[in-house]
């Protein structure tokens, strides 16, 4: 790959620049490896590899057989846990039934005269008609808590929703973190907070730039870790904040260009659409990928037209 | 460098490379030994390495070659290869230094050669010694995006990190970069 010109516009200082040139023009020695050398060197790799499994192999057969020694040594003396065929009885049943409790760092409080959440598992909890305040602290895992109550759940991966659950409706307040809110069809909006809520429950955002640029950081990286765990929505969820919270950091631009293509990939046609136009509309002078971009929106199709990152 | 009508056979060559066929393994070699190389020399400066670097990354791409999907281009996966075959290098640089910095402390020997312009070569050096400072994640991505001009989505599936991460970690390593090199990091 050729060094691309542009490239240096990435970089602020001049000087750092002069030495970036320095770097990518310094000449390629003359390469003493030829496909001779390499295959010997292959072959002489497999080898090695095939020698070191047979070791382990052999380790692990021994180990093998001194347990299954130990194995006879111990039925010899309780032969009431040997099964007809001769074989050892394995406790295979289930942990005991405890009683169920939400996972650590989840908390979940009810309003006055409201009901007490039902606990459906360690991070799936069901809530009754009135006020709830939820929240999940940060970790570093992908679990999300689901809040299932009438007329929809909120999916919360850390922060704090406030919930006013009706007969058949609710409503749900984001008040710091990454939740989505999933209505009964299935339909995902990310919840974003509101700066005009009340003042009393609203956390202000980071003033500072190192702190709001440490936040931007850690939610990059949760993104790279739900990610990796296979969690795309969660993801969704994370980086749909990165671009809406924090649109002026520079890492809103990246994190829109990961939205995009995953929001298509969860079948969220309309949203990755709305992504990338929002993208040429915010940064019409990157050029670069701008190409890319229509691209895939080619490929994506016509749509509704967009209000930010949503379709109308 | 190659033209895509080279390359239009890669995929049978590919296959057969992947059953074993030496004669394709040895076309495969032919045609990324010098862009691999040229990656070497970019991520670590040191011409001495390469070699023996650039025949690591092709003996650990062909014994896995037959484990490749073909998920991504055989140039990107190349590059992962190389990435971490320079992490290990790295590595191994830096536990080197501390022994000589312990050791001797002595600054290293330079290799008069009559070609050489000596102040291009110290300066190259002195970039790579503050390369080479940096943590692994954050000079891969500096590599990427700026010594080998890959764009955000080339950059995302070589390093297999998003395209945010490679965004962000660029900036900070460009940032350290520039305070282990003593200069500013935006020109006034």
């Amino acid at each position: 790959m050729k060094p691309d010109p542009h490239a240096s516009h990435l970089i602020h200082s001049q000087e750092l620049r002069r030495l970036v040139a320095l770097a990518q023009d310094q000449p390629l020695p003359a390469l003493r490896v030829d496909t001779g050398r390499l295959h010997k060197a292959v072959a002489a790799a497999r080898q090695t590899r095939n020698r070191r499994f047979m070791a382990i192999g052999g380790l692990a057969l021994a180990a093998g057989l001194a347990g299954l020694a130990l194995v006879n040594l111990d039925t010899s003396g309780r032969s009431q846990t040997t099964s007809p065929q001769g074989h050892v009885a394995q406790d295979m049943s289930p942990e005991p039934a405890a009683g169920r409790a939400l996972a650590r760092g989840v908390h979940v409080a009810q309003g006055e005269d409201t009901p007490s959440p039902t606990v459906l598992g360690a991070w799936e909890v069901g809530l009754a008609p009135g006020r709830y305040e939820v929240v999940v602290d940060p970790h570093p895992g992908p679990e999300l808590l689901l809040a299932r109550a009438a007329g929809g759940t909120v999916e919360l991966h850390h922060g704090r929703v406030e919930i006013v659950v009706a007969a058949s409706s609710a409503h749900a307040s984001l008040r710091e973190g990454v939740a989505t809110w999933i209505a009964p069809d299935g339909a995902r909006t990310p919840l974003t907070t509101k700066p005009g809520a009340t003042a009393a429950n609203t956390d202000p955002e980071p003033a500072a730039a190192s702190t709001t640029d440490e936040t931007v950081r850690g939610l990059a990286r949760r993104a790279e870790a739900l990610l990796t765990a296979g969690q795309r929505d969660a993801a969704i969820a994370v980086f749909t904040r990165i671009t809406t919270v924090y649109a002026d950091e520079p890492a809103a631009r990246g994190a829109l260009l990961d939205l995009a293509p995953l929001l298509k990939a969860a079948g969220r046609l309309d949203e990755a659409r709305c992504a990338y136009l929002l993208y040429l509309d915010r940064y019409p002078g990157k050029a670069q990928l701008a190409d890319d971009v229509r691209k895939a929106l080619t490929r994506l199709g016509d749509g509704p037209a967009c209000d930010g990152l949503r379709p109308r | 460098m190659a033209t895509q009508d080279e390359y239009a056979d890669e995929p049978q060559v590919l296959a057969a490379a992947q059953r074993g066929d030496k004669t394709a393994q040895s076309q495969i070699f032919t045609r990324y030994r010098e862009r691999v190389a040229r990656q070497l020399l970019r991520m670590v400066g040191d011409p001495m390495a390469v070699d023996d670097l650039l025949q690591e990354v092709f003996i650990a791409a062909f014994t896995a070659l037959p484990r490749f999907r073909g998920d991504a281009q055989l140039a990107t996966w190349l590059y992962a290869i190389a990435t971490n075959r320079t992490r290990n290098w790295w590595d191994s640089q830096r536990r080197r230094r501390r022994r000589e910095d312990i050791a001797a402390n002595a600054p290293p020997a330079e290799v008069s050669t009559p070609e050489a312009d000596l102040e291009s070569q110290q300066q190259r050096a002195r970039f790579y010694t503050a390369l080479g400072r940096l943590p692994d994640k954050l000079r891969e991505a500096f590599v990427a995006r700026v010594l080998e001009g890959m764009n955000l989505i080339e950059a995302s599936a070589a390093l297999e990190v998003p395209i945010s991460t490679v965004s962000y970690r660029t900036r900070r390593a460009e940032q350290l970069l520039c305070a282990t090199l003593g200069i500013p990091w935006r020109d006034s």
